[in-house]
């Protein structure tokens, strides 16, 4: 089941992150896990700042990367959704 | 007799309390470059006597609050951040320099970032009289294989532990007391040390000689992985990646793929890295990554 798309997600704050040249590392000591990020990754990752919702995102990655914006809705969805389960980030409606 | 000293480098200073005035005597003697005046020290480390201490079945480390614990092979102990003490017991006087070793170069992964603009590196760190180029991997990389082939024209500054403190006039690469533990004592020499670094190398054990700028983010995780590197908590994860960005701006980050021979100096010098390396205009700039518009 996708996430709604009114559902803003937060960084998780015990995530450590840094973006270089575009690319986002994130490390986790709780769960013992260091990953990075591609551009549209990372620029997804910057967004999710507890304001913007999975539609805001949607719709600002549609305008940055030029795709669709269901295309976008879908890549943020499936990302956000990857990133909670591995407890990276907060949801909140 | 007194059995406490002070280990002073980098900027970083120790009080050391050793259990009885032997172990003081024999400790100083081996670190005598890096001794200092008492009044100096941030760190106050208390080296404890445990003959019946057992060899760790496993070896674990425990983060909480302010505090760690750890029972690392024959060395166990507390280190307390927030009054800059720590206690390490060990069970003879021949592993006390490595209990030393383990905690104090712990403590510098930690407070470095946070409070010194630095970063401990797993490094074999190599001086020339006017700079100084950091080697760096995980155990079993080629740290002490570098150091072994290296020529007259360069200085190794330790085999294992070295230290970049960021500055104004950039990078300075500091030497650590701290070599390898299977070091021979023979091939170190413990002297204070520290110039300008001019590039760092991730080594890459491999058939043939190869030279590779890195990407910020390769670098970074190139460096997670040699693994004397403070992520045990947020706090310091993100001062550690602070730092690491910092220092990828001013210092560019190679993986170099090396055979352990000593035309390891002349592949170097063919690259742009002639030994000793003086010149600002042979520093490389990594080429920007490409990118998948793909999350991954």
């Amino acid at each position: 089941m996708s996430l709604p798309d009114h559902l803003t997600p937060r960084r998780h704050p015990d995530t450590a992150f840094r973006v270089f040249e575009g690319e986002a590392v994130l490390i986790s000591p709780a769960q013992n896990m260091v990953r990075t990020l591609n551009v549209t990754g990372s620029r997804i990752w910057e967004l999710m700042d507890g304001e913007h919702s999975i539609a805001d995102i949607a719709a600002i990655l549609s305008q940055e990367f030029e795709v669709s914006t269901a295309h976008a809705l879908s890549s943020v969805r499936a990302f956000v959704q990857e990133l909670a389960e591995r407890q990276l980030v907060q949801l909140a409606s | 007799m007194e059995t406490a000293f002070v280990l002073s480098f980098a900027g970083l200073s120790f009080r050391i309390d050793a259990p009885e005035p032997e172990w003081s005597q024999r400790l100083q003697e081996r670190y005598q470059a890096f001794l200092a005046d008492e009044a100096a020290a941030d760190w106050r480390i208390a080296l404890r006597h445990a003959p019946d201490l057992p060899q760790a079945a496993a070896d674990w480390a425990r983060h909480e609050a302010t505090r760690t614990e750890f029972h690392i092979a024959s060395y166990r102990g507390r280190v307390d951040f927030a009054t800059r003490r720590a206690q390490v017991l060990t069970p003879d006087l021949q592993r006390a320099p490595s209990a030393l070793a383990r905690t104090i170069t712990f403590i510098a992964t930690v407070i470095l970032p946070r409070e010194k603009d630095g970063l401990l590196l797993h490094a074999c760190g190599l001086a020339s009289d006017a700079a100084a180029f950091a080697f760096c991997g995980p155990s079993g990389a080629g740290k002490s294989t570098i150091a072994q082939l290296v020529p007259p024209t360069l200085q190794v500054m330790s085999d294992e532990n070295v230290i970049v403190r960021l500055s104004e006039a950039g990078p300075i690469l500091y030497n650590t007391p701290f070599w390898g533990q299977n070091t021979p004592e023979t091939r170190i020499h413990r002297q204070r040390i520290h110039r300008p670094l001019k590039a760092a190398f991730i080594l890459k054990q491999s058939p043939r000689w190869s030279l590779r700028p890195l990407a910020p983010s390769q670098a970074i995780l190139a460096l997670l992985a040699t693994e004397k590197v403070a992520v045990e908590r947020t706090p310091s994860a993100q001062a550690w990646l602070d730092i690491a960005s910092r220092l990828l701006a001013q210092t560019p980050i190679f993986e170099l793929g090396f055979l352990p021979a000593p035309e390891l100096w002349s592949f170097l010098a063919e690259q742009g890295f002639p030994i000793p390396l003086s010149s600002p205009e042979s520093r490389h700039v990594p080429p920007r990554p490409s990118h998948s518009p793909t999350p991954s």
